[in-house]
Order: C-alpha cells, then sequence, then structure tokens
C-alpha cells in the first residue's frame, strides 16, 4: 500500500559521520556482498568484465572537495536511502511494491510486484532507487532488514552491514524517532543535518558535518591589532611583543 | 532527464488518441457528425489504435511488462495509476460506442451521445493524469510547473483536433470548422509551451550541491571523485542533458514544423476544395507529429533532476 | 621516522599509543640469517636455512669472495645488504643484463613482475624476450609462470602453471607470515574452497608439493620414497611441522585440538577453522597486553608458544649498531670489507643514528628541469583484491587520473579534463588531469595498479582499464644513472634495498593538439583459447 502511516513506532536510520569516513569503500563493498544475496537479491552486474561495467548498488560513496584553498576539505560522502518520513517514492509507485513500514519506517520495494516503471527513481532526489537491468525491477536499500531483526546471527551483527563493515566508525544505525537513543545523542551533539531539507521528504538518516579543523578552531584574533590598540609606550610595546611571540 | 522512446511514443499517440475521441465525442454531440456514420467509427477505431499502440509502447518502459497489470490499485497516491485507471475505464464507453455503431445504428440517440460523452470525460482525465504523473514530481524543477498537466491537454486536443480535421476532409465531410479550431488549439499550444520555455528558464536554480550534501559552511562544492567510474543508472536516467544551443534549435524547429505551419496549413485547407485540403490536412497532420515528438523529446532532455546535484550539476 | 618519534616519546606498546600484534615483537634483531652463498647451494640437499633473514654483520652477507652478489636480485650484497624482503622488482633486470650472473630458468608466481609491480615497465618487458646478439638465443632462456588469471606476464612464459583462484583453494594465512593478529592476541586463518574450479587447474602450492616429491626433496618424501603430504597442501598445513609441535598454523593444535601454538598436529585442525568462520584467535590475558616488549608475563608466555626466542627483554635502538658495524667494514675494519665501488656508498648511509640525505634520483637529475614530485598508491578499496579486475572493484574503480594541485595548475593554464604529459628522466605517459585543493603545490599523484594491457586480466580489449589508465611506473628507472666505472645501482633504499617508488621526480606539460586519450598504449594481448572472455 502506497499510502504512507501516519507515523511509524520507530524512526531506524542511519547517521553517517562525515568528519571520519575515508572513503574506503568498506561499506559500498560489504553492502553489495550482502543484499546480493539477501532480500533484494540479486544485484546485478552489467559488462562486469567489459568495456562499460556498471551495476545495482545500494550504497555509493562519493568525494567532494568543499572550500577553496587552505580551507578546502576532501570530504567522502557515502549516499544510500534515507527512509524518508514523507517519501515521495512510495507516494508514487502505482503497483503498491513500494511501501514504508508502519513499525519501524523502513522504505521497502516488494520484488515480487515492482514492475520496474522506474518512476519511484524519478521522485527520489537522492538517487537512492536503482534499477536492475537484469533483474528488471527496482533496488534499494533495506536497511539490511535480513539482518536487523534475524535471530539466527549473532546479536552484534544485527545491524546493517555498512555499519558492521566500517573500519572508522563512520556509520551508527539506530531509532532516530527516540530521543534518548545513542544515535539521536550523536545527531544532537554533533549537529546533525538532512540532506536537501527543502524538498519536505523529511529523510530519516543524519549526516554528522566534518569537525572544524584545529587551525581554524584555535585562530585568535591577530596580534598586531593588540599592538596598534595599546598606547604606543615602550613598555606596553615590549608586552604586546611578548604576548605575541608566547601566543604564536 | 532520459528521453525515453516508449514514453516519447505513448504519450504523443494516445495523446493524439484521445484527443480525436474528445473532438469526435463533441462533433458527435453538436451533431455535425453523425454517431453512427462511417466516419465517427473511423474515427474511434483510429482513436484507439493510437490510444492502445501508445499504451503498448509505455509497457516496454517497463522492467517487467508482464505485471502492468498491478500498476492499477493505487489509485489513491499514485497519478500513474489514476492514468491506468482512467486509461482503462475509456475503453469502456469507447467501446460501447464503437458497439453500439456497429451492432445497432438505429438505437436512440440518446444512447451513443452519452457513451461519447462519457469517453470524452474520459479522455480528457487520463490525459490530464499523464500531466499530473510529470507535474506532481517536485525533483524535477521543469516538470513541477503548473503548466506541464494543461499543456499536455493543450496538445492532446490540438493533435486530435488535426486528426478529425484530416478525417472529416477523407471523408468528404465538412472540414472546415475543425480545421479553424485545430489551427486556433495549435497557437494556444505554441503560446502555451513557449510561455513554459520562457518559465523554466528563468525559474530561479535554487538547488545547490552545497544544500545536498550540506558541506556549504565549508565553502563551495565540487566533485572530486565519482563512486564509480562508468555512469550508473541514475546517471543514465537522470543525468540525460542536452546542450542549450542544440535545445534552442530544436525548440524553434518544434514550433516552426510542428505548430506554426501546421496551423497556416489548416488555415489554408479550410478554404480550399476537398481533394487539395485533403493533402494540406495530410501535411499538417505530419508536421504535427514531428512537432509533438521534438516536443516530447524535448520535455524529457531539458528537464533537470536534483540527483545531478551529487553528480556534477554545481544548482538546478 | 615515525617509529623512531614513538619511541623518543615513549608510544610504544602504552595504552592508546602504537601497539604490537603477535606473534610480534620478535627479538631485535630477529636471529635468523639467509642463506644461499653458492657453497650453501648442494645438489640433493635443502639450503641449510631460510631464503630471507637478517642481516646484522657483514659476515651474514650473500657475497662470494669476489663480492659478487650470491643471489639473482642481489639482496644481502653491499648493494643493499639489509634487504630482508629481497629486491624481487630487480629479478628480471638483473637476469636480462646477466648482472650477478645469467640464468637458464626465471620461475615466478604471480606478481604480475613486468607490469604495475615494476620500475620502467617497457624496458622490463622488452627483456622478456630480448636476444643474445652473439648466439641469437633468449636472454632469459626459460620462464616459468604460474597464475590464476592472464595477467600482462603470462603470454611471455614458456611454460604457464594455471593457478586456483582464493575461491577454489585451500591458502593458510599463517603466524609466520603477516598474519591477522590484533594488538591484543595472535590469530591466523585459512582460506577453503567453497567452488570447485571449472577447468583444469590445480593451487599451485599442491603443485610445489607435487614437484618437491616428484624431483625427491626430504621435506615432500618419506623414507620409503612415498609421498609425505599426498593429501596436498591441506595435508601440508595440517601435519607439516617446522619444529616439534609447530606448524603452519597455531590454532587447535595437539590429538584433542585444545593445544595453542605447539602440540601435535590435528587431523581435525582445518574443520575446526571452518567451524569457527575460517580464523583462530588467541586472547592474550590483560596483564599481557602492553609493554610486550619487557612483560614477563606475556614474554614467558611467547617464548612457551615458540614466538620469542628468550625471555630476555628486547631492547629498541636508537643507535643502530649493525650499521655501524657496516661502516666500520667501509672504513676498512673486519674480514669481510665492501670493494671499492661501494666504500664510499655504505661509509654514507649506514649512519647508526637516522639522518636526512637527498634521494639520488633528485641528486642525479636538474630539478628545474623536473619540479614535481609525483607519487602513486593503491586505492583503499583494492588492497585485498588479487587484480584490480574484480567485477565489483573495478566498477568502482577502472580508470585513472592525474591528480593536481589546482593552484598550480591554474599557473599552467591547466584546467580540469585536461591532457597531459608527465614526463621523467626515464620518459613520459600521458594523463587526464583531475584538479583538487587538497594535496602538495609541487605533488602529482594517481592511484596505482588501476592501469592494464589491453587483453590482459580476462577483461574486453577497449575495457577504461587499457583506455583511461596510466601507469607512473613507466616513469620510474629500476636503475640509477651510471657511476664511475660503468656501474649501476638499483633504484633503492641502500640499506634496505626497498625500491624507491617515491622518489620520482617529473613535469608536467599540457599535450595541446593531440588526440586525447592515454599513452603509451602497449600492443594488445590475446588470449589462448578458453583464456578469459574469449573462451566463453
Amino acid at each position: 500500500m502506497t499510502a504512507l502511516p501516519l507515523a511509524t513506532e520507530k524512526k531506524l536510520g542511519l547517521v553517517i559521520d562525515l568528519d571520519t569516513c575515508v572513503g574506503c569503500q568498506a561499506c559500498v563493498t560489504s553492502c553489495k556482498e550482502w543484499n546480493t544475496g539477501g532480500y533484494s537479491a540479486p544485484l546485478s552486474d552489467e559488462q562486469p568484465y567489459g568495456a562499460d561495467p556498471h551495476g545495482a548498488w545500494l550504497n555509493r560513496v562519493h568525494s567532494y572537495e568543499a572550500g577553496d584553498g587552505a580551507k578546502g576539505r576532501t570530504v567522502h560522502f557515502p549516499r544510500s536511502c534515507l527512509h524518508c518520513e514523507t517519501p515521495a517514492c512510495v507516494t508514487v509507485c502505482p503497483t503498491g511494491a513500494s511501501y514504508k513500514r508502519g513499525e519501524d519506517g523502513i522504505v521497502l520495494v516488494n520484488p515480487d510486484t515492482c514492475i520496474g516503471c522506474k518512476l519511484c527513481s524519478w521522485a527520489c532526489p537522492y538517487g537512492a532507487r536503482e534499477y536492475d537491468y537484469t533483474d528488471g525491477i527496482m533496488k534499494k536499500c533495506t536497511l539490511c532488514i535480513d539482518r536487523i531483526y534475524n535471530e539466527t546471527l549473532s546479536p552484534e551483527d544485527r545491524q546493517p552491514a555498512c555499519v558492521r563493515a566500517c573500519p572508522t566508525g563512520a556509520r551508527h544505525f539506530g531509532d532516530l524517532g527516540d530521543k534518548e537513543s545513542a544515535v539521536s545523542k550523536l545527531v544532537a551533539a554533533r549537529g546533525g543535518y538532512d540532506l536537501l531539507p527543502e524538498l519536505g521528504f523529511k529523510p530519516t538518516n543524519k549526516y554528522l558535518p566534518p569537525r572544524p579543523r584545529k587551525v581554524e578552531a584555535t585562530t585568535r584574533a591577530a596580534p598586531t591589532e593588540a599592538i596598534s590598540a595599546s598606547d604606543g609606550s615602550p613598555a606596553e610595546r615590549l608586552f604586546a611583543w611578548v604576548d605575541k611571540v608566547l601566543s604564536a | 532527464m532520459n528521453p525515453a522512446y516508449s514514453v516519447i511514443l505513448f504519450t504523443t499517440a494516445s495523446g493524439a488518441g484521445y484527443g480525436l475521441l474528445v473532438w469526435l465525442a463533441i462533433a458527435v454531440l453538436l451533431g455535425s457528425v453523425a454517431p453512427s456514420g462511417a466516419l465517427a467509427a473511423a474515427g474511434l477505431v483510429l482513436a484507439l489504435a493510437l490510444i492502445t499502440t501508445g499504451l503498448l509502447s509505455s509497457t516496454l518502459h517497463l522492467g517487467r511488462p508482464e505485471r502492468a497489470w498491478r500498476a492499477v490499485s493505487q489509485w489513491r497516491t499514485s497519478w500513474l495509476s489514476r492514468e491506468g485507471v482512467l486509461a482503462l475505464a475509456t475503453y469502456v464507453p469507447t467501446g460501447l460506442w464503437l458497439l453500439v455503431q456497429w451492432f445497432s445504428p438505429s438505437i436512440w440517440w440518446i444512447v451513443p451521445a452519452f457513451l461519447a460523452l462519457l469517453a470524452a470525460a474520459g479522455a480528457l482525465a487520463t490525459v490530464w493524469a499523464t500531466g499530473m504523473i510529470y507535474q506532481s514530481l517536485p525533483t524535477i524543477r521543469a516538470w513541477s510547473e503548473p503548466l506541464v498537466a494543461p499543456v499536455y491537454v493543450l496538445l492532446a486536443l490540438a493533435t486530435g483536433g488535426v486528426v478529425l480535421a484530416l478525417l472529416q476532409a477523407v471523408f468528404g465531410s465538412p472540414w472546415q470548422v475543425m480545421a479553424i479550431v485545430a489551427a486556433v488549439l495549435l497557437v494556444a499550444a505554441a503560446i502555451a509551451k513557449w510561455l513554459y520555455w520562457h518559465r523554466i528558464d528563468t525559474a530561479p536554480r535554487s538547488w545547490t550541491v552545497e544544500s545536498a550534501t550540506g558541506l556549504g559552511s565549508i565553502g563551495r562544492v565540487r566533485p572530486l571523485e565519482p563512486p564509480h567510474s562508468q555512469p550508473n543508472f541514475v546517471m543514465r536516467e537522470m543525468g540525460y542533458a542536452v546542450a542549450r544551443k542544440h535545445a534552442s534549435t530544436l525548440r524553434m524547429l518544434s514550433l516552426g514544423a510542428g505548430f506554426v505551419a501546421p496551423a497556416l496549413l489548416l488555415v489554408l485547407a479550410a478554404s480550399l476544395p476537398p481533394v487539395p485540403a485533403t493533402f494540406a490536412a495530410l501535411a499538417a497532420t505530419l508536421g504535427v507529429a514531428v512537432g509533438v515528438i521534438t516536443e516530447r523529446w524535448l520535455f524529457f532532455a531539458e528537464a533537470q533532476h536534483v540527483v545531478t546535484l551529487y553528480y556534477g550539476a554545481e544548482r538546478v | 621516522m615515525l617509529h623512531i618519534l614513538q619511541m623518543l616519546l615513549g608510544a610504544i606498546e602504552t595504552p592508546g599509543s602504537f601497539r604490537v600484534k603477535p606473534p610480534y615483537p620478535k627479538s631485535i634483531p630477529p636471529r635468523i640469517k639467509p642463506r644461499g652463498k653458492a657453497a650453501d647451494v648442494k645438489p640433493g640437499t635443502p639450503l641449510p636455512g631460510p631464503q630471507l633473514g637478517f642481516v646484522t654483520t657483514p659476515d651474514d652477507l650473500l657475497v662470494e669472495d669476489t663480492g659478487m652478489p650470491s643471489r639473482i636480485d642481489k639482496a644481502f650484497s653491499w648493494d643493499a645488504p639489509i634487504s630482508a624482503h629481497g629486491l624481487m622488482h630487480m629479478v628480471i633486470t638483473n637476469a636480462a643484463k646477466g648482472d650477478p650472473y645469467s640464468i637458464d630458468t626465471l620461475f615466478m608466481y604471480m606478481a604480475n613482475m613486468s607490469w604495475n609491480s615494476s620500475m620502467n615497465v617497457p624496458a622490463v618487458i622488452d627483456h622478456l624476450t630480448a636476444k643474445d646478439e652473439a648466439t641469437g638465443e633468449y636472454k632469459i632462456p626459460r620462464i616459468i609462470y604460474s597464475d590464476a588469471y592472464f595477467s600482462e606476464m603470462v603470454p611471455y612464459a614458456d611454460l604457464i602453471l594455471p593457478d586456483t583462484t582464493y575461491l577454489e583453494r585451500w591458502d593458510c594465512i599463517s603466524l609466520l607470515d603477516r598474519p591477522i593478529s590484533d594488538a591484543d592476541g595472535p590469530a591466523d586463518a585459512i582460506r577453503h574452497p567453497v567452488v570447485q574450479p571449472d577447468r583444469d587447474v590445480r593451487g599451485f602450492q599442491d603443485v610445489l608439493i607435487d614437484l618437491g616429491w616428484r624431483v625427491g626433496l626430504q621435506a615432500f618424501t618419506k623414507p620409503d620414497g612415498s609421498r609425505k603430504f599426498p593429501g596436498g597442501y591441506p595435508d601440508y598445513i595440517v601435519n607439516h611441522e617446522r619444529g616439534p609441535g609447530v606448524g603452519p598454523l597455531a590454532g587447535w593444535r595437539g590429538k584433542d585440538g585444545e593445544s595453542f601454538g605447539k602440540g601435535e598436529p590435528n587431523p581435525k585442525q582445518l574443520e575446526r577453522y571452518i567451524a569457527n568462520g575460517g580464523f583462530h584467535h588467541h586472547e592474550l590475558a590483560p596483564e599481557q597486553r602492553y609493554m610486550k616488549f619487557a612483560n614477563r608475563a606475556y614474554m614467558e608466555w611467547a617464548h612457551a608458544k615458540g614466538f620469542l626466542e628468550s625471555t630476555d627483554r628486547l631492547v629498541m635502538q636508537l643507535y643502530c649498531e649493525p650499521l655501524q658495524r657496516f661502516r666500520l667494514a667501509a672504513e676498512g675494519h673486519g674480514a669481510v670489507t665492501p670493494p671499492e665501488t661501494h666504500r664510499h656508498r655504505i661509509k654514507t648511509y649506514f649512519d647508526p643514528l637516522p639522518f636526512w640525505y637527498e634521494p639520488f634520483e633528485e641528486k642525479a637529475i636538474d630539478l628545474n628541469e623536473f619540479p614535481m614530485h609525483a607519487i602513486t598508491q593503491r586505492p583503499m578499496h583494492m588492497y585485498h583484491s588479487w587484480g584490480s579486475q574484480n567485477a565489483w572493484l573495478r566498477q568502482i574503480t577502472a580508470a585513472n587520473r592525474l591528480f593536481m594541485s589546482r593552484g598550480t595548475a591554474a599557473e599552467m593554464q591547466i584546467v580540469d579534463d585536461d591532457w597531459v604529459w608527465i614526463t621523467s628522466h626515464q620518459g613520459r605517459v600521458k594523463a587526464q588531469v583531475k584538479l583538487m585543493e587538497g594535496v602538495n603545490p609541487e605533488t602529482v599523484w594517481t592511484w596505482n595498479a588501476i592501469g592494464k594491457r589491453s587483453g590482459a586480466w580476462g577483461l574486453d580489449k577497449d575495457a577504461p582499464e587499457a583506455t583511461r589508465r596510466f601507469l607512473l611506473n613507466h616513469l620510474i628507472g629500476e636503475l640509477l644513472p651510471e657511476r664511475e666505472g660503468g656501474y649501476r645501482f638499483s633504484n633503492s633504499d641502500p640499506i634496505t634495498g626497498q625500491a624507491a617508488w617515491y622518489d620520482l621526480r617529473v613535469r608536467i606539460e599540457k599535450a595541446d593538439g593531440e588526440p586525447p586519450g592515454t599513452s603509451p598504449r602497449f600492443e594488445p594481448l590475446t588470449p589462448p583459447k578458453g583464456v578469459g572472455r574469449s573462451g566463453r
């Protein structure tokens, strides 16, 4: 059913730390590995050994540069389904294959009823839905629904494959609807934000911004100003000079 | 957006078919076409052929066409589903109308008239739903314009009107009024389309890669490395971009060959004897076909999706 | 340099600092000496020790009385005395030049030594088919090569031993060689076949064990002459003992499988590893986890397990006595002294205290002509792939650009996507530029090991790896310029023989007016029937 639940009991989602992501692609490949055998199986590859290799992936990592010159930063930017609260990808679906779960807010595609019309990919601003050219249906992040509730896995493995694989702890999984959850506290502490909030889809996943650089954080007012603000007496200028040297 | 030929063919062919259906119904209701004559029958068959070709073509766009029947289930939220429901629903009065003509041409006139009215209403609603599939997508600025669905309807009526004028000329039925109406509709559609292009050209491109990544507080954002060396589905489907210069040439071609020239030909046809008028109407129809297909191609190729911000677009 | 700083700061093996993964630390240096002098090599008898080891005095060197290196790669010679890993990157060049001597057979395994593991690739490829002008014979008469894929080296082999892939074979990631340990305990692992090969291949280790028995090597033959490891490599992994109770795998040893480190071979050992997900991890007791170089609880345990030769505390050396021994030899002290050609080099670089010196390449060239540094690194996601042709990984990176500082590029009127020539004293390659801020203005860099020769690795001939890629290897000389007397040292560290990949200097010029596309391209390879895509 493509009508959205009025509210979900939980808002399960990811918190992605852009400060610690190093762009190693471990989450990308572990996602592909799990999901090509999981709920979304298969994740097909086109021309795997040919001139134009491409395939269905549910999680991709971009690298961006932000800022210029010495202030420029290289930021690795994982991008997957944000499990929005009001996802247009669900409501546009003509078959009801796309749906948002009332109990945990996860957005899923039913692989048995999807007709591969691709309209949901047009409706998603985040590029989270990918068409599987071989399977003929849409594939998307399931938040590893077949791991997080899977009692045959050990408790520490009941997390999305991407979170489990991240070597730097840049990915966190939890209930963003619960203000007391670890992920909610992390978002509050680090100023986690939404992507493209102006489109109004209310993404559940949050991104943590890169921390300010230490050099930026400790930049002080230029000492020369302190000198010019002094009364100009030799003693004052001497102290100002000492202050400058010591604070350099 | 990738201009998929199956979708271009679907929207233009079925649009003309539905437009033809509407004018046929109006002509019958106004009494200018006999409700149970050869012209009405030919018009209905042609309309159904155009509509059905379009709908079949649209299923080519599907990854799993054998499941297409499922698409009628979600009419409560999905314009695509509504379009499917309306398209199928429109077959009922249209088909009955055709049957009535075939088997009981002498039936009380109110029956075919009522069916025609229903068919016309269904046709208009279906084309409106097609337009709304696009207009309801906020992720594509060029489509979430209030002119999109009206232009779809206007173009359906104009192309359908041209086809009916042609049919009338072929059948030796008075065609002059329809030719003038179609010419007026073409001019109206051209004006609407021109207004639409003006709006999308001047619309603020306020979505930025800074907002898409949330990294604007650091400074200007630009891609360093894409996630994959070769284009992925999202780039192939949503990343199609036509060069601006190329697009403006095609706009002129579409307006000139597809709207202005056919409108003039139709005005000319209205003043010619039947045989030359038929050829003028045929030329106008061919021009409209070229024009509307070009228009529809541009509708996709010029539409920039917000997701392109993640793949190198600075602002959308 | 990093480790010296850590030593000075006391930031080794303390909580929160650099920590060592067992079975390390080992004694410094380990008391293992390399063997392989001409006198060590006797038909029908094993080498009296390992091929690789830790040289600490000139007496340990593998040089003949004439001063000639004993090994074809010149490891443990005066060229690179403490080259504990060998100088694999020099083998083809040395063999073709007959320096230090000619060989009749070159036998290599899967290292792709004439492509992205080599310097000066065009010349090294030429070496593989170079002929002696006088006799018309190949300079390297026979090449035997084992690989699971149709790599760039395979077409040059006279005999190919087709190998299995990781999914089709047994492997042992042993405590003897780069195990998977963490700082809180030693760990080792196996690979086991999960699919059966669909072609006529055997794992390389199986083949070596078989060959060993066929030529009658003691280690692979029972006294009655029958095979010692009839089950091949898995049999060897379980039953081989390099010392009493010590074998390739440390976990689940002993008849009952309850011993760690030392114990009789356990016939069910591999089953235990598979049941545990393919690895064994031993958790150290909390009191054993820090200061392992001087931690009695750890050292006594490690000694009992055979990791350490004694329980004497290990002393980290800031002043490196073994280096000083070489310097003294260069000054004429001791029985083994370097030949005249090497004296100055040994005396200069074997400083017992660390110091900086100008890299050899920079010293030899005009820096105005080659003002930029060029470096390369393997992408993180490619680290544990055999070749970068993996169907998933190649989707992530199938082509490489030259990354360059935006400011430097602006001075040269270079913009994004421009094509440039990268020129070193050795040669030039053409690449497409991607500008960025996060790189030193005098340095350019690229991803390594993406480029493939067209037709290799089972990829289509027009794969991006063949058309939109380049290797910096083409620009790096494997030999330094001639010295007096015509001798050419390897372009490697004078102490360890580590290849000097990072000393490269280049200049960048816009490739104006030339068609886009990377250069050089080599003649495409044609896979034999049944190999790669031609076989499908």
